[in-house]
C-alpha cells in the first residue's frame, strides 16, 4: 500500500508558491471526498452552506430550484426548529434544463408560497445551482419578476459549485445576497456591524469591549438579528468590521450602495499579530483601544501551556475555524511542536508556510483532497495531539479538539479558548 | 390549482448516489464527474458506511473552465494517475447534471482510461435527475457484463442464492442483512453472493453458479433480468418481512428453482373484509412485501404507492405510482393509515394514523436510529402505529 503524499515545509518553501506540487493542488487531481474533507465538498454538511446561510435574513424563506441530487440533504436542515417550514423545493428535470421552462414556474411558485403562509415572509431567497450557471440564467431578472408577482423582496443565492475556485465562490456570493436587502438610512457614529460569520462571536470575545471603549453603543451581527426590522438597522452602521475575507464582496457592495466603509480583520492566533491588528484598527477608526489586560492574560496562558506541553507533537487540520498554516505557525511561535499539517496551500497562506519552514523545516504538509490520503496511516506518524475535525479523523483515539464550533472565537479569546480546550484533552 | 413546488418533501437519493452505493465495497474506483455537490450529498446524507470504511469514491472537481473548454484530457489524466497509485479492481465513471447537459462522452473516456492504465473501466451516463434505483441498476449491469464468470454457471450449486440489491439506501444497517442471511440459511439455502454488501468482487463474479436470485430492491431488477437471460437464473423480487411474507418468499424461491419462473410481484389473497384506506408509500419491492405481511398478519389491505417511477411489473394492478408531493397528498387524502418514511408525515391527513418506517434513500441520515429490522420475525404491528 502506498503512503499518502506529503512534503516537508522546507522542501515546499524552497519550491516557491509558483511551483507547488500538483499533488497539493485540488484542481490537478481527482478529489478524495473523505469524511475529513467534507468541509470542502459540502460546507453545509456541518456549519453553514449556501442554503443555510441564505436563511440568515430573519423571517425569510428559501425556494431551492435544482435537480433532486443538489437539494436532497436540505431535508436534514428542515428538522432544525430554526429552519423548519422555511424550505421549499422546485425540482428540475431534463426538460426544464433543455427548454428553460422552470424559469416560468419560479414566479408562480414564489407567489404560491407567499400566499400559503399566514404571514408574508420578509424575503424569498431563491437558491439555484450549477445548472443555471451553465444556462446563463439571468436570475436578477427572474427575481424582479417574482418580486412583482408576490409583493416581497426576492433575492438569488447562487449555489454554483462550479465557481468554487473562481472570483466569486458560492460562500462569498451568498454573503453578498444576505446583506443585499439593506436599504440606505442615516448612519450613526455609534453603530458598527460585525460581518463574515453566520453565527455570533462568543460573548466573552474582547472585540466587543474594545469597541465599546471607543464609544460604540450598537454592535450588530446578522446572526443576532431576531426580526427583519432589526436586520434593517444594520444599514445605520458607521463602518463594517469584516472577520472573514469571504464577506469582502458583500462589504464592497454595501460600501457602494449604502456608503458604509469597511475594515478587514484577520482571524489570527499569534498574540503579537493580534496586538498589531488592534493597533491598526485603532488608527483606522482614530480612537485608542486598550488591549493590554487581554494581551497580558493571554501571554501568561501561553507561557503556562508551553511549559506543560512543549514536548507534544501537534497536527493541525483544515476543517477548523482558522487557516491551518496560520494556526500551525502560531503554535510554533508559542514554542510548541507541529509535525503535520493537513491543508490547502496557496497564494493566500504561502507566507505562513515560509515562516513555518524556518521554525520547523521537517513539518510534513499533506493535502486533504489528494486521492492518496486514502492510504494515510497514523501508525507512521509521531503526532500526539490534533486540532481540527479532519485531523481527529486521521488520528482516532489521540488527544484532539475539533475547533470548528458554530459559535465563533476571535482574537485573544480564541487563543485562550484554544489553549483551554487543548489543556483539557491533553491532561 | 396544483402547487408547482414541494413544500416539505425533498426527493429520493439520486442516480449517482445509487451507483456509488452499489459499488462502495467492491474495491473499484468510482469517479463522479461533477463539481462537488452530488458527491457531498451522497457522502453526508446517503452513505452510512462513509465514516467507518474507506472506499475509492472520488469526484473530478469539475470547474467552470472545464465545462466550457471540455478538458476531458484532464479528467483522463487525473483518473489514470490515481489508478496508478491506488490499483483499483475497476474504474466506474458516472456524472452529474452538468456533464450530462454538455454531452460528455463518458463511454469514450472510460475506453481511453482503460487503454492507458489497463484497468477495466466503464461508464454509466446519468444526470443526477433520476432516482437511485436507476443508478444501481445500471452500475450492477455494467459490472455483471464485465465480471461475471460464465464458467460458474456450468457448476450450479443446489439451493444457492444470490441476494441482489443490498445497499444501505434500502437496507438499514441494523442487522437486517444478517437477518436476511439467517433466514435463507435456516431454510437450507446457501448464499452464493450478495450484491453488494459483504461480498468481494470475486464472489460476485461467481454469481452465475447460483440457482436463484432474491431481488430485495427494484435497484437490482435489471441485474436479475440480465442473469436470467444470460445464465437462466430465475428470480424472486421480495423481502421476507414479518412471518407471512417470509413464508411467501420461501415458497416463491422454491417455485422459482423448480419451475424456472420469475416472481416480480409478491401477492397474497385478501383474508377478509378490511374497511378503511391504508397506503404504503415506498420502494416497490419492499412496499409490496410489507403489504403482503400486513394483509396476512393483520388483515390490513394496503395499496402500495411507488414514488420512484419504477417498473410497473413490481406492483399489482391496484397499486399506484405517484411522483410529486401534490400527487401523493391527493392520493392519500382519504387515508386512515399511512405506512411510510417519517418525512412523509407532513402530507398525511390530520386524522390518519401512521406507521413510520425510516428509509435511508428518502430521509437519509435523519431517522437512521429509528430504523427497524423487519426481516423474518414476529412483529406487533399495532404497537408501531402512531397518531399524526
Amino acid at each position: 500500500m502506498n503512503n499518502a503524499y506529503s512534503i516537508s515545509a522546507a522542501e515546499l518553501a524552497a519550491r516557491t508558491r509558483d511551483n507547488i506540487p500538483e499533488e497539493l493542488q485540488s484542481s490537478k487531481n481527482l478529489i478524495y471526498s473523505s469524511p475529513a474533507t467534507l468541509a470542502f465538498n459540502s460546507p453545509g454538511a456541518q456549519g453553514f452552506g449556501v442554503k443555510r446561510a441564505g436563511l440568515a435574513v430573519p423571517e425569510s424563506v428559501m425556494l431551492l430550484v435544482s435537480p433532486g441530487c443538489c437539494g436532497r440533504n436540505t431535508a436534514a436542515l428542515g428538522r432544525d426548529r430554526k429552519y423548519a417550514d422555511r424550505f421549499y423545493y422546485l425540482l428540475q428535470d431534463d426538460n426544464d434544463i433543455i427548454t428553460g421552462r422552470h424559469l416560468n414556474r419560479i414566479p408562480e411558485a414564489v407567489k404560491e408560497i407567499c400566499d400559503s403562509r399566514e404571514k408574508l415572509p420578509s424575503a424569498v431567497m431563491i437558491c439555484i445551482t450549477c445548472v443555471d450557471a451553465l444556462l446563463g440564467t439571468d436570475m436578477d431578472r427572474v427575481c424582479r419578476k417574482c418580486s412583482e408577482v408576490a409583493g416581497v423582496p426576492v433575492v438569488p443565492c447562487y449555489m454554483y459549485a462550479l465557481t468554487r475556485e473562481g472570483r466569486l465562490p458560492p460562500m462569498a456570493s451568498v454573503r453578498r445576497s444576505v446583506y443585499s436587502l439593506l436599504e440606505k438610512r442615516p448612519r450613526k457614529s455609534n453603530a458598527v456591524n460585525i460581518m463574515g460569520y453566520f453565527s455570533p462571536l462568543y460573548d466573552e470575545c474582547e472585540l466587543y469591549e474594545l469597541l465599546y471603549q471607543t464609544g460604540i453603543k450598537n454592535i450588530r451581527e446578522i446572526s443576532r438579528m431576531e426580526s427583519f426590522e432589526e436586520y434593517k438597522l444594520m444599514a445605520e452602521a458607521n463602518f463594517n468590521l469584516l472577520l472573514d475575507s469571504e464577506a469582502r464582496y458583500a462589504a464592497q457592495d454595501i460600501f457602494e450602495k449604502l456608503g458604509i466603509p469597511y475594515i478587514e480583520l484577520n482571524n489570527l492566533h499569534s498574540i503579537e499579530k493580534i496586538r498589531r491588528q488592534y493597533a491598526a484598527l485603532a488608527r483606522a477608526i482614530d480612537s485608542p483601544l486598550d488591549d493590554e489586560k487581554f494581551y497580558r492574560a493571554t501571554a501568561g496562558n501561553i507561557r503556562t501551556f508551553a511549559g506543560k506541553f512543549k514536548q507534544v507533537n501537534f497536527a493541525v487540520g483544515e476543517w477548523l475555524n482558522a487557516d491551518s498554516f496560520e494556526l500551525a505557525l502560531s503554535l510554533l511561535e508559542m514554542d510548541l511542536k507541529v509535525s503535520e499539517i493537513y491543508g490547502t496551500i496557496g497564494e493566500r497562506n504561502f507566507v505562513y508556510l515560509k515562516k513555518i519552514a524556518q521554525l520547523s523545516p521537517e513539518t510534513r504538509i499533506y493535502s486533504n483532497l489528494s486521492p492518496t490520503m486514502l492510504n494515510y496511516s497514523p501508525q507512521n506518524s509521531n503526532v500526539q495531539a490534533v486540532i481540527g475535525q479532519d485531523a481527529m479523523y486521521y488520528h482516532p483515539g489521540k488527544a484532539g479538539i475539533k475547533w470548528n464550533s458554530e459559535r465563533r472565537q476571535f482574537g485573544y479569546q480564541a487563543v485562550n479558548d484554544l489553549l483551554d480546550q487543548l489543556t483539557e484533552v491533553l491532561q | 390549482m396544483n402547487p408547482v413546488y414541494s413544500k416539505a418533501i425533498s426527493c429520493y437519493a439520486s442516480d449517482t448516489a445509487g451507483v456509488c452505493s452499489a459499488l462502495f465495497e467492491l474495491g473499484g474506483m468510482t469517479v463522479v464527474h461533477d463539481a462537488s455537490g452530488c458527491n457531498s450529498t451522497y457522502s453526508t446524507f446517503d452513505e452510512p458506511r462513509w465514516y467507518n470504511s474507506d472506499s475509492m469514491t472520488y469526484i473530478s472537481a469539475l470547474t467552470e473552465k472545464d465545462v466550457v473548454c471540455g478538458n476531458d484530457d484532464k479528467l483522463i489524466d487525473d483518473i489514470v494517475r490515481a489508478a496508478g497509485e491506488l490499483h483499483p479492481a475497476f474504474i466506474m465513471l458516472t456524472c452529474s447534471v452538468i456533464p450530462f447537459m454538455t454531452g460528455c462522452d463518458l463511454d469514450a473516456i472510460a475506453r481511453e482510461v482503460e487503454n492507458s492504465c489497463h484497468v477495466p473501466a466503464f461508464a454509466v451516463t446519468l444526470g443526477g435527475m433520476t432516482h437511485y434505483t436507476v443508478g444501481m441498476n445500471q452500475a450492477y449491469c455494467r459490472l455483471a457484463e464485465r465480471f461475471l464468470l460464465p464458467g460458474a454457471a456450468e457448476n450450479k450449486i443446489p439451493r444457492s442464492v444470490n441476494i441482489l440489491g443490498a445497499t444501505p439506501l434500502d437496507l438499514p444497517m441494523n442487522g437486517t442483512l444478517e437477518s436476511l442471511k439467517m433466514f435463507l440459511q435456516r431454510n437450507d439455502f446457501s448464499i452464493q453472493s450478495i450484491w453488494s454488501m459483504g461480498s468481494t468482487l470475486d464472489e460476485l463474479a461467481r454469481s452465475a453458479g447460483a440457482e436463484v436470485n432474491l431481488v430485495i430492491s427494484s435497484g437490482a431488477v435489471e441485474l436479475a433480468e440480465y442473469m436470467f437471460k444470460e445464465y437462466n437464473i430465475p428470480f424472486v423480487c421480495a423481502q421476507p418481512i414479518g412471518v407471512a411474507a417470509a413464508e411467501r418468499v420461501l415458497s416463491a424461491l422454491e417455485e422459482a428453482i423448480k419451475l424456472k419462473r420469475n416472481t416480480f410481484c409478491l401477492e397474497a389473497p385478501p383474508r377478509g373484509r378490511d374497511s378503511g384506506k391504508k397506503y404504503i408509500i415506498g420502494e416497490s419491492v419492499f412496499a409490496r412485501s410489507l403489504a403482503v405481511a400486513l394483509q396476512q398478519e393483520c388483515n390490513w389491505s394496503c395499496c402500495v404507492i411507488d414514488p420512484l417511477a419504477g417498473r410497473r411489473e413490481l406492483l399489482t394492478a391496484d397499486d399506484l405510482q405517484k411522483n410529486s408531493e401534490t400527487e401523493l397528498e391527493l392520493a392519500i387524502a382519504d387515508a386512515e393509515l399511512v405506512i411510510a418514511d417519517n418525512m412523509y408525515e407532513v402530507i398525511v391527513p390530520e386524522n390518519a394514523q401512521m406507521l413510520k418506517i425510516p428509509h435511508t434513500a428518502f430521509s437519509g441520515r435523519c431517522y437512521r436510529k429509528q430504523q427497524l429490522d423487519l426481516i423474518d420475525r414476529t412483529i406487533d404491528w399495532e404497537s408501531l402505529l402512531c397518531r399524526k
